[in-house]
């Protein structure tokens, strides 16, 4: 090979080729996706609580997906009633699929507990429900007062086990508030939307087609 | 399994032709002409003509034959302290 | 072309090379001097960060109660680092520094504009260090391999690897060698797709499961199109270099090189096997990984076939050594990948540390192993000086080679514990932990031998640029000593 830019051209084409199929053509395909009426766009509340998620890193241990009964068995572990699929992600910008499950999945975790007392304690102190737990404690989105020196207008949680000294409870800040809502926000139970599914093979389909 | 959009398959048959060509006008053009000469290229005749101490008799015998008088090889030649 | 050199010098002969041969290897060396030191240099302090991160995360795993109440030291945050730091750090820099050597070698041709590649190497430092900042400050793009902020890190980035592409390319216009060897394929190749991939990996306009997509095409191929090509180049470089003798088939080594990018670009979407995406991307994916067996297999005969019959060169030569580890680990990873990619063993191995030990046997196993090898033989070349120590690099070679076997074998067999015990409905989610638990501790030990083996090879590294325990009375063995001959050529 003497010519550099037939290698230019080539190594271009191949990067080209692979965008284009890849990219650019589902591009085309899903941005036709639309949402079930039953999905709202996150509030302002619930969004700061998604980029909450995001700067605690908790895609890294946990996802957001429900795959098919007929493949695997997410659906009688209790984490859906169903597959998720793309129209159940149209307001996920960016998508928080995850790649790991160190912790169980999260998509329908406000349906599984909705009590944002759970919540709360769960994330001050993991270990004060689930002593096996290894999820990490984020005690630094709390802040710990007395009991009864609780600020007007907030609420406060006992937390059970060694963490917090007795006679103290905690305060959550705005970033746990928000992070809460946003994990209480995370419902897919309504049934798939049909809207789009036919020929093009997306819309109400994900990978419902495994043998 | 098959894809059930149209344009993805015009897509690939497209870009596949298109590959294909010019990697059928590289050949025709010389482009893999003189392959073995070009697998050399990373190789001087010293590299070649250094004795290697890991070598059999005869590895060494057939590299004199083919590359001259051997020659001792510097400390560092391959890469650590030898 | 030879130039014409003080008459003092005329005629000097080292003990090994000819005039002609030696003055294109130290005029190539003298040209990509700068921009190799100082990439490798910076690449060792990203290896020691990055390693220090890993620990920490890794240690959190089962001592989860740790370090935990300031945000900066959170898990989440710490293994973002970590993969960030390794990756666009430690890897990416290396690999650029080894380019920039490699290729004036390869076209018998100075670096031009070398000093555009001296300020996009200093760019990429700064894009990383920035990162690695906001990563731990928690502020991240929240897309995996993608972290760094798009407008503040990133284009640095892309700014900073382009200009050393830029150097490369000028220098590939005005080359003396008229034939573009395999590893220079390979090296141009990966600074071209590297800004483009990156680009289209962290476009803001995409959202929901097209963020999945895009995401994944991105990191898989940041993983084939640009961290391997390279570590690839550097492998068809050195083993030929120091076996002296070619590649043993050229042709099937052209074959590897554009399978490889028509196969591996379509790879991404294995990542979301059985996620939400529509059943023929990831169907494309799965074909595509299985594909891969062809590139694979084209590289794996060519390194053993050249290998064969002189494995013994492996006790001599630390390059080798290291440099063969990982062409093994390329094979044994890749295939491993596309075994993991059909759907029923991906049924057990998704969302498990399996995928995570897997990335180590291809981002450790491969390309970072092959980055110690080339900078073994590289650096002595550009500092005019030997390595200080036999037993240091003995002892880096041992603590990392069983340092991995250590990482990988317990963090594998306790993620397929976890896929196992996942796949089970009626496990409950202790179970599932308690399956994963002792791979994660066998994980940190595994990476505690890692991290030592890190610090004595920074340690030798820090000694050789320090030049100060050079051995005496043996000359810089690619000096030429001038000595006067009658009738010698000019």
């Amino acid at each position: 090979m003497t010519r550099v830019w037939l290698l230019v051209l080539g190594v271009i084409g191949v990067i080209v080729f692979a965008t284009s199929l890849l990219v650019v053509i589902p591009d085309t395909m899903i941005a036709a996706v639309r949402p079930a009426p039953q999905l709202q766009p996150y509030t302002a509340q619930q969004a700061r609580g998604r980029e909450v998620y995001i700067e605690q890193g908790c895609v890294y241990c946990h996802s957001q997906q429900v795959r098919d009964p007929v493949y695997t068995s997410d659906k009688a572990r209790g984490w859906g009633p169903r597959a998720t699929v793309p129209a159940d992600y149209v307001h996920d910008r960016p998508h928080l699929l995850g790649t790991m499950r160190t912790g169980p999945d999260l998509i329908n975790i406000g349906v599984r507990q909705p009590s944002e007392l759970w919540q709360h304690v769960h994330l001050y102190d993991p270990r004060a429900y689930m002593p096996w737990s290894i999820m990490p404690a984020f005690p630094y989105l709390y802040e710990v007062v007395d009991a009864g020196a609780v600020p007007a207008g907030k609420t406060s949680y006992a937390v059970p086990g060694d963490r917090l000294p007795t006679g103290k409870v905690i305060v959550p800040t705005a970033d746990a508030e928000a992070l809460v809502a946003y994990l209480l926000s995370l419902k897919r139970t309504y049934p798939v939307p049909t809207g789009d599914a036919g020929d093009r093979g997306v819309g109400g389909r994900s990978e419902h087609t495994m043998p | 399994m098959l894809p059930s959009s149209l344009t993805v398959t015009l897509s690939i048959t497209v870009l596949g032709i298109l590959s294909l060509a010019a990697f059928v006008w590289a050949w025709l053009t010389g482009q893999f002409d003189d392959i073995e000469r070009q697998g050399m290229l990373p190789l001087d005749d010293d590299d070649m003509s250094v004795l290697r101490p890991w070598e059999s008799a005869s590895q060494k015998a057939a590299r004199v034959e083919r590359w001259g008088p051997p020659k001792p090889s510097a400390p560092g030649a391959w890469g650590g302290t030898a | 072309m030879s130039v014409t050199l003080p008459p003092s010098v005329v005629g000097a002969v080292s003990p090994i090379t000819d005039m002609e041969n030696l003055d294109v290897r130290l005029r190539a060396d003298a040209s990509s001097r700068r921009v190799a030191l100082v990439a490798i240099a910076s690449s060792v302090v990203w290896l020691l960060l990055g390693s220090a991160f890993g620990m920490v995360a890794s240690l959190k795993l089962h001592l989860p109660d740790w370090l935990v109440s300031s945000a900066p030291l959170t898990f989440g945050r710490l293994r973002t680092a970590h993969l960030n730091a390794m990756a666009y750090g430690w890897a990416s820099l290396a690999m650029i520094g080894v380019s920039a050597w490699m290729i004036p070698r390869l076209v018998h041709t100075e670096l031009r504009v070398a000093k555009a590649a001296e300020v996009g190497v200093a760019l990429w430092n700064v894009g990383v260090a920035i990162g690695i900042a906001s990563i731990l400050a928690g502020k991240m793009d929240g897309l995996e391999w993608l972290e760094m902020p798009r407008y503040t890190a990133d284009p640095l980035l892309v700014l900073g690897g382009g200009l050393v592409g830029f150097s490369i390319l000028a220098t590939l216009a005005v080359r003396e060698v008229e034939h573009l060897y395999v590893s220079v394929w390979y090296t141009t190749a990966a600074f071209v797709w590297f800004p483009v991939i990156f680009v289209v990996g962290n476009w803001p306009t995409f959202g929901g499961v097209e963020s999945a997509a895009v995401n994944w095409f991105y990191a898989h191929n940041a993983l084939g199109l640009w961290l391997t090509p390279i570590s690839l180049a550097a492998a068809y470089y050195f083993i030929p270099k120091i076996l002296g003798r070619p590649i043993y088939s050229y042709q099937l080594s052209l074959l590897g090189f554009w399978t490889l990018g028509l196969f591996y670009s379509l790879n991404g979407m294995h990542h979301l096997i059985g996620g939400p995406l529509p059943t023929w991307m990831i169907t494309t994916s799965i074909v595509a990984s299985a594909l891969m067996i062809i590139p694979v297999l084209a590289v794996a005969v060519n390194q053993h076939m050249t290998m064969v019959g002189r494995f013994a060169a492996l006790r001599y030569s630390p390059t080798l050594r290291f440099v063969v580890f990982g062409a093994v680990a390329y094979t044994l990873v890749s295939l491993q990948g596309s075994f993991m990619a059909f759907r029923e063993i991906n049924r057990l191995t998704h969302f498990t540390h399996v995928t995570v030990a897997h990335a180590h046997l291809g981002l450790y196993g491969f390309v970072t192993m092959i980055m110690f090898g080339s900078i073994y033989y590289i650096l002595p070349r550009l500092l005019g000086r030997e390595w200080v120590s036999e037993r240091l690099i003995s002892w880096h070679f041992w603590l990392v080679a069983v340092g991995l076997l250590v990482y990988l074998v317990p963090l594998t067999v306790g993620g397929i514990l976890q896929g196992v015990a996942m796949g089970d409905p009626s496990s409950t989610w202790e179970q599932v932990v308690a399956a994963m638990k002792p791979g994660l501790v066998g994980r940190s030990v595994g990476g505690a031998l890692l991290t030592a083996g890190h610090l004595v090879f920074a340690w030798h590294v820090r000694l050789m640029f320090r030049g100060d325990r050079a051995r005496q009375g043996l000359p810089p063995y690619h000096e030429v000593v001038p000595v006067v001959v009658e009738g010698a050529r000019a």
